[in-house]
């Protein structure tokens, strides 16, 4: 904490248990010397206790499974694909996180064009492999 | 100096679950039963006094006997399930990625360190069933546990690929995640930026596909991590094809399609402080390795976390449009006050029958944002598993 206040994400770690022993005192020895931290973390306690009284949620099935029970029984693919078709013609910018460094990847690839293998698949695109994993995809199996 | 005793004690039931266990009566009491024992002397540091006397306090409160006592009952055992989990949750962020989990689990994430409740199960018969050691403290179990996971984990990659093949569902689930931007990407790839529209139904087809393929007898006999993201990829790659073929079928003028940004689409997507990796939520951050759904002190905690803190990347969408709505919701469930109060505070002097009928409306809102809330997160949970 080099002195001073515990960040957020350092209480947030402490109330949710994911601090080691070590770092644990050491988070309750500021708490000692500082009434401020100590308020927060009193308040943070009291807003979960009060929220959660009478609470009890049960586990729910999980996305995936849904997902995967859902689409086994979808008429999949020429549905799916045709809706696609329609859809993708509209320029729609809903921005998904993960495709902008996925780009990125694909933008360099064109310059670089580099070998790609994947097991038994074509060397097309995907260079998101290369990326992520490196010379293991380029030795070919 | 009772204040912060009390806080080490809450923190113990917090870590340990005490009370859930019934050894606990409240972190007050055993406060103030343990001051009463153990003298605090104010010249000695609170970690020395800590270590001093938390030692004894369990020794004089019979935590050992507890154990023994308890050992066979379903709360102590789903207790140590929860401590297990917890200590693997450390080891992921404190151990170097396996090659199994670079090719089988998400970012930030492990199939290497994954406790099913079946394997658990197994590791409490084989040994706690007989047990001849003493835990003293709570800290003592947590340590033997942590022992005991040394000789299980990280799992090999032949016992993870023999959880794929049998299908166990949470190992497919990380899977399942790991293979999602990879789809998106390759969506993507083919079809610009209205990818999105039907990347997801891509994904949980290949999902699909992918676990029949890797469950089936028609599976190659020697699968590994690597060789299961290739099908993966194989399929998805096939899956682009068809769209390919369908497109042409259905007299789509390729050449109008949208392959690559525009400008103006090169400035939505990357000099937009929203598309900042930093705030790529579902490659950062993964409620699968940061809230154990089974863990009611992770799932409470998280949700005081995420709406408490402004900077946590979930908080606005936790909280979009309810800011007003939230700060009486603190007034009334932090600092106690009555919900009269906050209409004074907000109204000034009204009268008896306004005042009643304001009251009214406003323990109504509240319940309504709290019930809100609540939906919100437990939604987001499963959005970003
Ligand atoms: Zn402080």
């Amino acid at each position: 904490m080099n002195g001073g206040h515990p960040n957020m994400e350092k209480i947030s770690d402490y109330l949710t248990n994911r601090l080691s022993i070590e770092e644990e005192i050491s988070v309750q020895e500021h708490l000692h010397s500082c009434s401020e931290c100590m308020e927060k973390v009193r308040r943070m306690r009291s807003l979960r206790d009060s929220i959660f009284d009478g609470q009890d949620k049960t586990e729910e099935e999980s996305t995936f499974i849904r997902i995967v029970k859902s689409t086994a029984f979808k008429a999949a693919a020429a549905v799916i694909i045709l809706a696609g078709i329609t859809l993708f013609i509209r320029e729609s910018l809903r921005t998904t996180e993960e495709v902008t460094i996925q780009y990125q990847i694909f933008q360099e690839r064109e310059q670089i064009d580099p070998p790609l293998y994947i097991d038994t698949f074509s060397t097309e695109d995907s260079l998101y492999y290369i990326e992520q994993y490196g010379e293991d995809f380029e030795e070919g199996k | 100096m009772k204040r912060i005793i009390e806080e080490i004690f809450t923190k113990e039931n917090e870590r340990y679950n005490l009370r859930g266990l019934g050894f606990f009566k409240t972190p007050e009491h055993e406060a103030a039963l343990c001051l009463k024992e153990f003298p605090f002397d104010p010249l000695e540091s609170l970690s020395s006094y800590r270590e001093r006397i938390l030692d004894k306090y369990y020794r004089l409160r019979g935590f050992s006997l507890f154990c023994r006592e308890h050992i066979r009952d379903e709360m102590f055992e789903k207790g140590i399930f929860i401590i297990m989990k917890r200590e693997l949750v450390q080891r992921i962020k404190g151990s170097k990625r396996t090659d199994t989990d670079k090719y089988l689990a998400p970012e930030n994430d492990s199939v290497s360190f994954l406790l099913t409740e079946k394997q658990f199960q197994e590791i409490y018969a084989l040994n706690f069933g007989c047990i001849r050691a003493t835990f003293n403290t709570p800290e003592e179990l947590r340590q033997y546990c942590d022992s005991l996971l040394n000789t299980y984990f990280p799992l090999e990659e032949k016992s993870v690929i023999s959880e794929f093949i049998n299908n166990t569902t949470p190992f497919w689930e990380k899977f399942y995640i790991k293979i999602r931007p990879i789809c998106s990407a390759i969506c993507f790839r083919m079809s610009g930026a209205g990818f999105q529209n039907f990347a997801d139904d891509f994904w949980s087809d290949t999902c699909v596909v992918i676990n029949r393929f890797i469950t089936s007898e028609s599976r190659p006999s020697n699968l590994n991590a690597r060789s299961i993201i290739s099908y993966a990829v194989g399929i998805l790659k096939n899956k682009n094809r068809e769209l390919g073929r369908l497109r042409r079928k259905a007299n789509i003028d390729i050449d109008n399609l949208k392959y690559k940004l525009t400008d103006e689409d090169e400035e939505l997507f990357f000099n937009n402080p929203a598309t900042l990796s930093s705030n790529f939520k579902s490659h950062d951050f993964h409620f699968s390795t940061n809230i154990d759904i089974q863990d009611q002190y992770a799932v409470r905690g998280y949700f005081v976390v995420i709406l408490y803190n402004e900077e946590h990347p979930l908080h606005n969408e936790l909280t979009e449009g309810l800011q007003d709505k939230i700060a009486n919701l603190f007034l009334h469930y932090i600092d106690g006050i009555s919900y009269e109060e906050i209409v004074h505070r907000n109204k000034g002097d009204i009268t008896e029958k306004e005042m009643a009928k304001e009251a009214a409306r406003l323990r109504q809102e509240i319940k309504r944002v709290k019930e809100t809330l609540l939906k919100r997160y437990y939604k987001l949970m499963e959005k970003y598993r």
